[in-house]
């Protein structure tokens, strides 16, 4: 019978073999290679058990968080013995997992609004909420572009090019910028020229590539894009303090370590590294001091 | 941060899981759609096409929806076992299944559909029983065009990234996939340590798809070949 066919037979050309024989190699090259780390850092362990291990909080922070967050658990972690495991993502997007039932002990996000919505509907602990850093708006151009502005104002009146910013829909860097072109008088006017865009870091790369002559970014965000100069600094009178607020979440089984993280990220020596990356104390901290 | 190789066998890990799930699902969903008379196929048909069409951010909500602790089913493995699905790796196996799903049973039926039934009747005129029909006749002949789903599938799951950040989120070591490592490197300006991943992507794609292009002509060859010989009789 010709049609019954030895499977084998099939897949046994010198070809296929090979090609099988290739990918398999990659994947166990790949594993033998990783093995070590692997079971240190356990990503091929089960389900979370979440009683189990005394001594772990996760953390849903905003991604331009993520170096200086992973440096501050690494430290709390030899200080405490206490393990912070981090999901990054968007604020208003995490805000939204939380609501639909994400797991999480902390939150930790850029810009009051999505926490305030949170701690309304009680999702988060009120009690517990601290500010732990702020940053400041500035505005870029391209590279060597001798680009000069002496204020916001002069966007409009002296040069013509686009501008670029984040959607103030979509993100609260967009909100703040929206704010001070409103102040300046010129957010109406600037209204064809401007180029929104999904995030700040998107704005960046508008104005590195030379699409957009001006954009609005973070004054973190700087240090890690290249082809930009900063040309301006917002005057800090134009917007909102940008404040990064952190919470427990009320939900959360780990309260007492959650906040003990908390604590942790406004004490003196979180405030240092927090410096290290760019960020600044709360306002109202520096006034008190 | 973990390193490029721990992400990397996270990846194949939870992309093997997703295809333990789509394969065998897949090939009975395919092979009821092609050899059964089904009521509401069209329907069905969409339903299981419906993650090709939809963000893939519908999809992890809507796996949130079921598996977050809002829910029955998430209260439930919380509350009994202590277990959160949402937010682990085995979450992100389930929001890579269902975005490869409709990929991989396209392909099957294709397989399937490619099948001979007059060998299937012979061997059951012959005595051989349903399974016995499916796993000696329908099955070696079906499967190259079923290997060449599962990598279609496989390489689907790799580069997921919508439903996985939000059903599984993006935590590091555990459900941070080399999708999700590539979106946090360069959404945090640190284009350098990207470079390497998107390498490691591009190599696994291109390693999957000589596989299945392979298996495709190897099909194809094999099907001319058949019916050159029932064209001599």
């Amino acid at each position: 019978m010709r049609v019954i066919r030895n499977p084998f037979q099939i897949v046994a050309s010198t070809p296929t073999l090979a090609l099988l024989a290739l990918f398999s190699a990659v994947i166990l090259a790949v594993a033998a290679c990783a093995s070590d780390r692997a079971t240190a850092e356990a990503p091929l362990a089960g389900m979370k058990v979440t009683s189990e291990p005394a001594g772990t909080v996760l953390v849903l922070a905003a991604a331009s968080l993520t170096d200086v967050l992973t440096e501050a658990a690494v430290k709390f972690k030899t200080e405490t013995g206490i393990e912070v495991k981090f999901s990054f993502g968007g604020s208003d997007s995490l805000a939204t997992q939380l609501r639909r039932g994400a797991p999480g002990d902390v939150v930790i996000f850029a810009g009051a609004g999505p926490l305030d919505g949170l701690e309304k509907d009680g999702i988060v602990l009120k009690d517990s909420r601290r500010d732990i850093a702020s940053n400041r708006l500035v505005i870029i151009a391209p590279a060597r572009s001798g680009l000069k502005l002496a204020s916001l104002g002069e966007i409009a009146t002296g040069y013509s090019g686009r501008v670029a910013i984040a959607d103030p829909r979509l993100a609260p860097a967009g909100r703040y910028a929206q704010a001070a072109l409103e102040k300046a008088g010129v957010w109406a006017a600037l209204g064809p020229r401007l180029i929104p865009s999904l995030d700040v870091r998107n704005t960046a790369a508008a104005v590195a590539s030379g699409n957009a002559e001006f954009g609005f970014v973070y004054e973190t965000d700087v240090a890690a894009v290249k082809g930009v100069d900063v040309v301006m600094a917002v005057p800090r009178d134009a917007y909102p303090q940008i404040l990064y607020p952190a919470s427990v979440v009320a939900g959360s089984e780990a309260q007492a370590l959650a906040g003990r993280f908390l604590e942790y990220l406004v004490s003196q020596e979180a405030a240092g590294l927090f410096g290290k990356y760019g960020f600044r104390p709360p306002e109202y901290q520096a006034l008190l001091k | 941060m973990p390193s490029a190789l721990s992400i990397v066998l996270l990846t194949l890990k939870i992309s093997a899981a997703a295809m333990l799930i789509v394969i065998p699902l897949g090939m009975v969903v395919a092979w009821t759609l092609v050899r059964k008379r089904v009521h509401g196929r069209f329907w069905i048909e969409v339903l299981i096409s419906l993650p090709l069409a939809l963000t893939p951010v519908v999809i992890g909500f809507a796996l949130l929806s079921v598996l977050g602790r809002n829910s029955t089913m998430g209260r439930f493995t919380h509350e009994i076992f202590g277990w959160d699905i949402a937010f682990t790796w085995v979450a992100a196996a389930l929001a890579s299944a269902v975005v490869a799903f409709p990929l991989s049973v396209r392909a099957f039926m294709v397989a399937f559909a490619g099948v001979d039934t007059r060998a299937e009747l012979a061997a059951r005129t012959l005595g051989a029983g349903p399974w016995r029909v499916f796993f000696t006749i329908t099955l070696p002949m079906a499967y190259p065009g079923l290997l060449a789903g599962a990598l279609l599938g496989f390489a689907r799951a790799l580069s997921e990234f919508g439903a996985t950040i939000v059903v599984a989120g993006n935590i590091p070591g555990e459900t941070q996939t080399l999708s999700l490592a590539i979106f946090n490197r360069i959404s945090t300006g640190d284009d350098a340590a990207a470079m390497p991943l998107i390498v490691v992507t591009v190599v696994l794609a291109a390693i999957s798809i000589a596989i299945h292009n392979h298996l495709l002509t190897r099909a194809v060859r094999l099907e001319a070949n058949r019916s050159q010989r029932e064209a001599r009789g």
